[in-house]
C-alpha cells in the first residue's frame, strides 16, 4: 500500500502536467478546471498572507480561510498555521471574538486544528449564548435574528444546530419569499442549513420551491445577482452562494444550472486568480467554493 | 542514524498545499502555489503529506500509518516512508 503511493508520489513528480493531462473525466476537461482552482488556491493564500501582515480584522481573513478549506484545500500549511494561531490568541476569555459573525468564522476555522479544540469548543458554548430565545442568531445579541446569520452558522457549525433554530430558519425564510425582491443569497444560506442538518421543513414544498426559484433567478448571463435583473447583474459572492446552495441538491436540480453557473465563474475569473467584487476576498472565496462544488457534483 | 531520523519533525513548505476535490471517494492533488505546478496524488500519499504538519515526529507518522493499514510489515512500511521522505527533503517539498 505504501509502497504504492511512494511510486505514485515520484512519478507524479517526474511527470507532475503530462499526470494531470492525461486524466480525463468523460465529457469534463477536468485539466482545464484544476487549472482554475490552482489559480484561485494561490491568489487566496496570497490574501490571506496579506492580510495577516496587515492586521485586517479575523473575520475576513478567516472566511476566506474556511471556504478554502471547505472547498478542498489542506488545513496544513504554515499560511493557515500563522492564522489559527493568531485567531486563537486573540479570542476573549469568554469565548467570542468581537461579535456573533467574526465568531463563527473563527470557530469554524480553528475547529481544524486539534491543538485548539478547547478554543474552538469555549467559543461555541459563547455562540449558543448569543442564539436568541426564538432559535435565531443576530450580528450581536442585540440584532434581531436573520437568516444570512443563522443559515451560514447552521451550515459552518451544526453542531450548533437545535429543532427550533431550524424551524426559525423555515418561518423567516418562509416569510422572506412573500417578500419582494427576494434576495438569493438568502434562499442559498437556506438550502444550505437545511441539508447540512438534513432537515425535513414541516412545508414540503418549501425546499423544491426555494430550488426552482433559485435556478429560475440565474441571470441570462449565467451569474446571480442580489435577485434577477437586479441593475449591477451578477457577481461572484451572490453567483458563489447560489451554486453552493444548490449543489446541496444536486440530485434535484437542473444540471444545466450548475453547468451555466460554473461556466460564468470560469469566464469571470481575473488573471490573477481572483474575481472582481467589492470585497474582492470575500467574493473571490464564495466563488472558489462554489466551483469546487460545481464540479464535483458534475463529475460524481 | 534510523532514530535521528525517527525524531524529525518535518512539514510541508510553505510553497506546497495539499487539495482533495470530494467527489467520487476524492481526487487528490499537491499544488505548487509559487511555479503553478499540480501534482496528482492517491490517497495514501495525500494521507502521508498531510501527516507532515510541523508537529508529528517521523516516529509518530510512521505509528499512525501502522495503525492505518495494519496487515503491512513494519519494516518494509518504515522503508518506504524514509524512502518517500528523503524523496520530498531532497525536492524541497519537506523541510
Amino acid at each position: 500500500m505504501v509502497d504504492v503511493s511512494v511510486f505514485n508520489v515520484v512519478h507524479a513528480m517526474d511527470a507532475a502536467e503530462n499526470t494531470v493531462l492525461s486524466l480525463t473525466v468523460p465529457e469534463y476537461n477536468l485539466e482545464e478546471k484544476l487549472v482554475l482552482i490552482q489559480k484561485g488556491s494561490r491568489a487566496l493564500l496570497n490574501i490571506i498572507d496579506e492580510f495577516l501582515a496587515k492586521g485586517i480584522e479575523l473575520e475576513r481573513v478567516c472566511r476566506v480561510a474556511v471556504l478554502l478549506c471547505q472547498g478542498g484545500l489542506n488545513k496544513n500549511n504554515l499560511i493557515f498555521q500563522r492564522l489559527a494561531d493568531r485567531c486563537a490568541l486573540e479570542q476573549k476569555n469568554d469565548g467570542g471574538w468581537l461579535g456573533v459573525v467574526d465568531t463563527m468564522w473563527c470557530a469554524s476555522f480553528l475547529e481544524l486544528y486539534e491543538e485548539y479544540s478547547e478554543s474552538a469548543k469555549a467559543a461555541l458554548t459563547w455562540l449558543l449564548e448569543q442564539r436568541h430565545t426564538d432559535g435565531g442568531w443576530g450580528q450581536t445579541e442585540r440584532d434581531i435574528g436573520r437568516i444570512t446569520v443563522t443559515g451560514q452558522l447552521l451550515y459552518f457549525l451544526p453542531q450548533l444546530a437545535s429543532k427550533s433554530s431550524l424551524n426559525w430558519l423555515e418561518d423567516k425564510w418562509r416569510q422572506e419569499l412573500e417578500i419582494n425582491p427576494r434576495l438569493t443569497y438568502k434562499g442559498a444560506f437556506t438550502l444550505m442549513a437545511f441539508k447540512r442538518n438534513n432537515y425535513i421543513p414541516t412545508d414540503s414544498q418549501l425546499i423544491s420551491q426555494t430550488i426552482q426559484w433559485l435556478e429560475s433567478e440565474q441571470n441570462d448571463d449565467f451569474g446571480w445577482g442580489p435577485w434577477k435583473e437586479q441593475p449591477t447583474g451578477s457577481n461572484p459572492f451572490c453567483t458563489g452562494a447560489a451554486i453552493v446552495g444548490l449543489s446541496q441538491y444536486h440530485n434535484e436540480i437542473n444540471p444545466e444550472v450548475l453547468i451555466s453557473g460554473a461556466k460564468w465563474l470560469s469566464d469571470n475569473q481575473l488573471k490573477n486568480g481572483l474575481w472582481a467584487y467589492h470585497y474582492i476576498e470575500d467574493g473571490s472565496s464564495w466563488a472558489f467554493l462554489a466551483y469546487t462544488k460545481a464540479i464535483a457534483s458534475l463529475i460524481a | 542514524m534510523l532514530e535521528v531520523m525517527e525524531s524529525e519533525i518535518l512539514r510541508i513548505d510553505e510553497q506546497y498545499v495539499l487539495y482533495k476535490l470530494d467527489v467520487n471517494g476524492g481526487l487528490f492533488w499537491l499544488f505548487d502555489i509559487e511555479e503553478g505546478a499540480c501534482f496528482k496524488l492517491n490517497e495514501t500519499s495525500f494521507y502521508i503529506l498531510s501527516c507532515f504538519d510541523g508537529n508529528a515526529s517521523i516516529s509518530e507518522i510512521l505509528h499512525q500509518l501502522l495503525s492505518r493499514y495494519p496487515n503491512e510489515n513494519p519494516e518494509k512500511v518504515f522503508n518506504d516512508l524514509k524512502k518517500l521522505v528523503d524523496i520530498l527533503k531532497e525536492e524541497n517539498i519537506l523541510s
